[in-house]
């Protein structure tokens, strides 16, 4: 959707963006500015709320997604739930849709998808291996999230519904995959990285990750990170293509030349 | 959009200026004293740009809002 600069909807987005990039990527709770540390919990599909705490010590996959039959959190610790998902959907965009109530208690659907780019690699419930032939479509799901924020707008509890099977199905809209034993003297993370061996994402990596990337492209990716200034990456974020070289701000003091020439007139 | 029954904007009685994460979804990008689980600031370009190029047409959200209302 797009939503006018600064109204609710908009306002709303923002704020939870700004909340993911800092519960996937702030150790460190006390550098979070999203939420109220006092008063934060989160829950989900009216389970147990939990700190920030519980949702850094596992990661945000499995702090979100109930143990099923393609997936368990207990089989999946904060690494391997990074491979698992981030290599099968190297993107997962999010938007709100729809904003029901402003603040103090802010109610909203909203809608999360990407593309499945590789196979699925995951263990479910029993600890079995269960893998999904990737289909290049999309994984488009929705649910509906109420918060209560502080007078800073910072969320306080945080209560999120949706169908987490909805995801799987997608995955695998058949229903045909596979399952096998866990490998045994394995941790879940090596077994997925004998599994995915030969899986190349960094391209579509947002992040120097070292869970899924290697020490070679982790470096790569610090190093093209370091070139780039915030503001840079802001402004790329606003359009630049995805694997367009950094622009420096010197190169770019003539407006056309330093420009995109496949796109003079920048993009929206 | 369904924001005209709110009763009041987010922080405006509060402060002129709202908090720079409720205007800019990469504000805490630019968090540089912050401790980053890689070291530094992620890139959420690729993901920013998916989010702008695929977020839902608004035409397609209009109708399924009339939908619903027709039920």
């Amino acid at each position: 959707m797009t939503h006018e600069a600064g109204s609710l909807p908009e306002l709303v987005q923002n704020l939870v963006k700004n909340w993911e990039v800092e519960a996937s990527f702030k150790p460190n709770i006390d550098d979070w500015r999203t939420i109220d540390r006092e008063n934060y919990s989160f829950a989900i599909n009216g389970g147990k709320a939990e700190g920030a705490e519980a949702m850094l010590k596992v990661g945000t996959y499995n702090a979100i997604i109930a143990p099923n039959e393609y997936y368990s959190p207990d089989y999946s610790d904060f690494a391997s739930s990074h491979k698992t998902f981030k290599r099968m959907m190297p993107t997962f965009a999010w938007e709100v849709l729809e904003v029901y109530s402003g603040p103090p208690t802010v109610s909203f659907r909203w809608r999360h998808w990407g593309q499945m780019k590789n196979d699925y690699v995951g263990f479910n419930n029993k600890g079995e291996k269960v893998t999904a032939k990737a289909h290049g479509g999309s994984i488009d799901i929705q649910g509906v999230t109420v918060a209560t924020v502080n007078d800073k707008v910072q969320l306080q509890s945080v209560r999120t519904w949706f169908d987490p099977m909805d995801m799987f199905r997608q995955i695998a809209p058949d229903g045909v995959v596979k399952k096998e034993e866990k490998p045994k003297n394995m941790s879940p993370a090596d077994a997925l990285d004998e599994a995915q061996a030969g899986i190349k994402a960094p391209e579509e990596q947002e992040l120097p990750d070292e869970f899924i990337q290697s020490k070679e492209e982790v470096k790569e990716t610090i190093e093209r990170l370091d070139k780039m200034t915030v503001e840079e990456k802001m402004s790329t974020t606003q359009g630049l293509p995805a694997d367009h070289p950094a622009v420096s701000s010197s190169s770019n003091t003539d407006a056309e030349g330093g420009r995109c020439p496949f796109m003079p007139g920048g993009f929206n | 959009m369904a924001s005209a029954d709110v009763q009041q904007p987010p922080a405006q009685e509060a402060a002129p200026a709202l908090p720079d994460y409720l205007t800019n979804p990469d504000a805490v990008l630019g968090d540089n004293d912050a401790k980053w689980r890689y070291g530094r600031a992620p890139d959420y370009s690729k993901t920013r740009k998916v989010f702008a190029e695929s977020k839902l047409p608004d035409v397609a959200m209009s109708l399924h809002v009339r939908h619903n209302a027709v039920y």
